[in-house]
């Protein structure tokens, strides 16, 4: 249980980044803090329910591989996300000279 | 002659995605069309081969109850037609300017996400198309690499992921409570909160007001062909995965709550159309409208409502895009001078009509069965949003015309068909002298309201980034604390 209360409070910070951060570089990185804490409740949830092995016939306790097949998939899908995000980022401060993402709002509504 | 072929649901997803590297592999325009008409011929076909035997269920590699569940019924043939009707014509479309083959390439992969996601019934492969089909829109997006269009783009990217990161935490605790992914054999109760993060996501993805402020930046900023693709199907996504969660007995409770969002975001849509004064902009914000009409409906009318308007809108984006972009302007006034030439503007006028809901096009059909089929609360609320449609849509008409020489282009063709065809086809369904004398009171209040009512400028708060959390968490907590109060 200790693991999803970690989780939730991992999540909840990166959050409050997206929101309180101006700096876009600041809010990819709270995405990413926040998808760690994903990461962290699946890991978790894998571990509550000890699961029969899915091929071999044995006894004992073993993790479901389920959630772990899920998150790794989730975690490449986050790792492209992220690097085309990074990719955005880079060329906008290259166009625009400026990463705040207050600056780049007021500019797009007074020129579109 | 006849070939018998086994045809799975499966295919949907494999033929554009094994035609797509294709795209990359050749680069001459000659083939791209080769390739193209191939696609969406073995699309339309494998479609028509499930449409006979339909409903047919498949599990991935045959492992019974164990594989991905999909299911090819009523609801995936609606909207895998109005995918690869979308994306067909656009490449049509495209074939006249100068699209790089990544365009293609990307386009097919969309195609099979779409499709992919009109068949599946499974919660995690539902997370993989909805990331997947999003990670393409970016970067259709932001094609043109400007900055504003980058910055469109990455604000959809952030918000989209935030929430898409709640969707799989919500698919995650499904998973522990109930030990499967498959919607049809989820059992048991879903606790609100997780419902709400289940649901809210999709909603974001389906473009409705409190949720999608992304929208019009985004759809009014990319390239005409991107812009019809993501008005006419790329939107529709969400709404097939929240009829298909809603259907099941679990979540069949979640539907009040998404009822009241949607009939706010046909209301909100049209007020911030009608108070546009960017061509585009209009079109996105009457796309949050309708699509507040198309959840509404639910899945049997809602699904052709969200057909009708994939095509519509479409042909609405095609000619307005096309005229933006051959003079330039985004701005009505400026569009007024320049005005748009005749052949233009008979397709402009059909696009326009059968959004307005008039009588032999398509939109009269399925909206009077929305609101033929809502409460008394959502009747009001879905003709007042009507009235704008009418009211804002009237906006881009008055732009008027030149002479011109006449042309037909194809894909516009192909939308207005469909548009009149469905109009005078099904035209049984929804007629009623009550119906038309309805649609008929709506319009001429609509035209009423564009002579009257002076639009005004509206500051463009709901579109920050950082509002545009709060407004997610929310319409998060209200859908949450509306599924508890009803349990």
């Amino acid at each position: 249980m200790i693991y999803i209360a970690i989780a939730v409070v991992i999540f909840a910070i990166g959050g409050i980044g997206i929101i309180w951060k101006d700096n876009i570089l600041l809010k990819l990185l709270s995405l990413g803090i926040m998808n760690a804490g994903v990461v962290v409740l699946f890991v978790s949830i894998a571990g509550l329910k000890h699961r029969i092995p899915a091929i071999l016939n044995t006894n004992g306790p073993y993790a479901d591989p389920l959630p772990q097949a899920v998150i790794i998939t989730s975690i490449v899908i986050g790792f492209a996300t992220m690097s085309l995000a990074l990719v955005f980022t880079m060329l906008i401060s290259l166009k625009k000279g400026t990463l705040s993402s207050k600056k780049l709002q007021e500019d797009i509504d007074r020129e579109h | 002659m006849s070939i018998d072929i086994h045809v799975y649901p499966s295919l949907l997803t494999l033929v554009p995605m094994l035609f797509a590297p294709l795209f990359l592999l050749f680069r001459t325009k000659v083939i791209h069309k080769i390739l193209a008409t191939l696609t969406v011929l073995l699309d339309l076909l494998i479609i028509y081969k499930l449409m006979l035997a339909m409903p047919i269920d498949e599990y991935t590699g045959g492992w019974i109850l164990r594989g991905i569940h999909l299911r090819f019924d009523n609801l995936s043939l609606i909207y895998t037609l109005l995918f690869v009707t979308v994306i067909g014509t656009s490449w049509i479309s495209s074939f006249k300017k100068n699209y790089p083959p990544l365009f293609y390439f990307l386009t097919s992969i969309l195609l099979s996400t779409l499709n992919t996601s009109a068949i599946t019934l499974d919660l995690f492969n539902i997370y993989v198309m909805l990331e997947l089909s999003s990670i393409i829109a970016y970067i259709l997006i932001a094609m043109k690499e400007n900055w504003k269009h980058l910055w469109a783009s990455l604000k959809y990217l952030m918000i989209s992921y935030f929430a898409f990161t709640m969707y799989l935490t919500a698919v995650g605790l499904i998973y522990m409570h109930t030990g499967t992914l498959d919607i049809t054999r989820i059992s048991g109760e879903i606790s609100p909160i997780i419902a709400s993060m289940l649901i809210v996501p999709l909603l974001l993805k389906s473009g409705v007001f409190p949720v999608s402020m992304w929208l019009p930046a985004a759809h009014s900023l990319a390239p005409t062909e991107v812009s019809a693709i993501l008005s006419g199907s790329f939107v529709k996504m969400g709404s097939i995965v929240i009829f298909r969660l809603t259907s099941t007995p679990i979540l069949k409770h979640a539907y009040i709550p998404i009822t009241f969002i949607a009939l706010l975001s046909a209301l909100i849509g049209v007020i911030l159309a009608y108070n546009e004064s960017n061509v585009k902009r209009i079109l996105a914000f009457s796309t949050i409208s309708q699509m507040g009409f198309v959840l509404a409906g639910g899945p049997i009318y809602g699904s052709l409502h969200a057909f009708n308007h994939g095509i519509f809108k479409s042909l609405l984006f095609f000619t307005v895009g096309d005229q933006v972009e051959e003079t330039g302007h985004y701005d009505i006034k400026a569009l007024k001078h320049a005005k748009f030439p005749m052949y233009r503007y008979i397709f402009l006028l059909i696009g326009i009509l059968g959004i307005a809901g008039v009588p032999l096009f398509s939109g009269f059909i399925s909206k009077s069965i929305i609101i033929h089929h809502m409460p008394l609360y959502g009747k009001i609320a879905l003709i007042l949003a009507s009235i704008g449609t009418v009211a804002s849509m009237a906006k881009l008409a008055s732009i008027g015309y030149r002479k011109s020489i006449l042309k037909i282009p194809s894909h516009y063709l192909i939308f207005a068909t469909i548009t009149v065809f469905v109009g005078i086809k099904y035209i049984n369904y929804a007629l009623s002298s009550w119906a038309l004398i309805e649609s008929f009171i709506v319009i001429a209040i609509g035209l009423a309201i564009f002579l009257m009512l002076h639009p005004k400028h509206i500051p463009r708060i709901l579109e920050k980034l950082d509002i545009m959390v709060i407004e997610y968490m929310l319409t998060l907590i209200s859908m949450w604390a509306i599924l508890y109060i009803q349990r």
